[in-house]
């Protein structure tokens, strides 16, 4: 049995389809679902989290059916949403002591162990007494996952867990995740941070207006793409490039080529620039990565219309 | 459920209380409307006090019924409700918690304005007098926040003066129609 188990899950708001037929299988792994803004990442976890009903398709936490077991779903699964919701007007205890009571906890000794347990490993023991409002950024994510790991879910949803948060932060967030990861628990991730993505997930999925386009271990999803050239010049593309090189863009003096090998073609892009008496700056290689593949599934694409509200409040919290 | 509903609504008590502003404004101003009402206002004569106290208890419960509901489009606007629709307790301990927080709320604000009135000189009644009207009170709160809470459920924002957002206005446009329609204004002007 997955962890996480979608068929043919499919949302549709006003006659437009958000999430189009999505079949997904994630267990005991960091799931990382990566796209655009608009592209149906949200609406997916949504879904999975029981907070919307899907219009098709079938989709099981835990093997319990999101529409028809919402409650099992609930209960074996905890989600920290994209809006970083900790109480300011209460301490870090007692935001954590209010989910573990949502979450059942009802002895008084096993519910002081299990948030003393959690605030310890998100290293805020020493700060549990103080009102939130004097917290962090980093440490009100941590708290909310402190939150969500207060009744040991077997399966984590983050959405978009590093959103606003400094390198130092985003680090220890990631971090905290993978040692989750390690206990067993099934973590499902949705991140515009590619970078993060490659470096933490154990396996992505690229959504685009609601379609899984790739899916597999970034090693995987970039095994398919060739080297990346970089070469710094005043003088444009060269005429005449060698053989297995192709231009992928010429932006701000900055030529960029793909090549196979990516370290045999770059003297040979060289010598057709000095061939061609071009000036060269800098040059420098590269193997794909991760943003190549999103870049290339998703291409340049239209940007999500902008919320006004979602805005304010974001301005409102800090 | 129980277990849920009572979390909530001590989370809501704990937020109320520490906003010294919330609290002022929530037990002050029915209070300062009392004494302007009913002891400022030329034309004060014996027993105005006594008629105007239970109307200002009633007034004041059901303001802070449907204001009440506002504590829950705040909820969903920054993001907790999505955290607690998402918690296994029934949802239905959501609404429950949140009309047990206002109709309490209410209530204190309720017995801030008896002991004032009282200071400010209205009879003082039997025990069995108070108790009865702060039961019926405390039903009559349940009932509005009951209504204020379903309403802000339907709601999708409460910034005012946007197109999907017309709490505060419709909450607010009947207060000072509300207030002009008593004959102590009447009588107060008139004179």
């Amino acid at each position: 049995m997955n962890a996480i188990e979608t068929n043919g899950l499919t949302k549709v708001y006003e006659g437009s389809a958000v999430v189009k037929g999505l079949d997904l299988r994630v267990n005991g792994e960091i799931y990382g679902l990566l796209g655009p803004n608009g592209s149906g990442k949200t609406t997916t976890v949504n879904m999975l989290t029981t907070l919307v009903r899907p219009t098709s398709g079938t989709a099981s936490v835990c093997g319990h059916d999101v529409t028809k077991d919402s409650a099992g779903v609930r209960r074996s699964m905890s989600y920290v949403p994209q809006d970083m919701a900790v109480d300011i007007r209460l301490t870090g205890w007692e935001n954590v002591e209010l989910f573990a009571k949502l979450y059942g906890i009802k002895d008084k000794t096993e519910r002081r162990e299990r948030i003393e347990y959690v605030l310890d490993i998100m290293n805020l023991t020493d700060r549990a007494g103080d009102m939130t409002k004097k917290y962090s950024g980093g440490m009100r994510r941590r708290l909310e996952l402190a939150q969500a790991l207060v009744h040991r879910p077997e399966v984590l949803f983050l959405d978009e867990p590093t959103v606003g948060l400094d390198v130092t932060s985003r680090r220890s967030i990631w971090e905290y995740i993978t040692k989750l990861r390690g206990s067993g628990m099934t973590i499902f991730v949705t991140t515009h941070q590619m970078d993060e993505a490659e470096r933490y997930c154990d396996r992505v999925g690229i959504l685009k207006k609601g379609v899984l386009l790739n899916e597999g271990t970034p090693g995987e999803l970039t095994s398919g793409l060739e080297d990346v050239v970089i070469v710094r010049t005043d003088s444009g593309l060269p005429r005449n490039l060698p053989d297995g090189v192709t231009p992928v863009k010429l932006e701000n003096g900055e030529a960029v080529f793909s090549a196979s090998d990516g370290a045999d073609s770059l003297d040979a892009i060289l010598d057709s620039y000095k061939a061609e008496g071009g000036k060269v700056f800098s040059a420098s290689v590269r193997g794909p990565t991760l943003e190549d593949v999103y870049m290339q599934a998703i291409g340049p694409g239209e940007e999500a219309p902008f919320d006004e509200d979602r805005f304010r409040n974001m301005m409102r919290r800090r | 459920m129980i277990y849920g509903v009572l979390a909530y609504a001590q989370r809501d008590l704990r937020r109320w209380i520490r906003s010294p502003m919330n609290v002022i404004s929530t037990l002050v101003m029915p209070a300062a409307w009392l004494i302007f009402m009913g002891v400022v206002l030329p034309g004060t004569d014996k027993g105005y006090l006594d008629f105007i106290t239970p109307g200002v208890l009633v007034m004041t419960m059901l303001n802070a019924g449907l204001f009440g509901g506002s504590s829950l489009m705040f909820d969903k606007v920054l993001g907790y409700l999505d955290k607690f629709l998402a918690a296994p307790t029934p949802r239905e301990s959501i609404l429950a918690g949140k009309i047990i927080f206002i109709t309490v709320r209410g209530l204190l604000q309720a017995l801030v304005i008896q002991i004032i009135a009282i200071l400010v000189g209205a009879t003082v009644l039997s025990l069995w007098a108070y108790i009865a009207t702060f039961a019926i009170l405390a039903l009559f709160g349940v009932f509005v926040a009951s209504f204020g809470t379903t309403i802000a459920c339907t709601w999708e924002s409460m910034i005012p003066m946007r197109p999907p957002s017309p709490s505060c206005r419709c909450l607010c446009i009947w207060h000072l129609p509300l207030c002009c329609a008593t004959n102590r204004c009447r009588r107060s002007f008139s004179t």
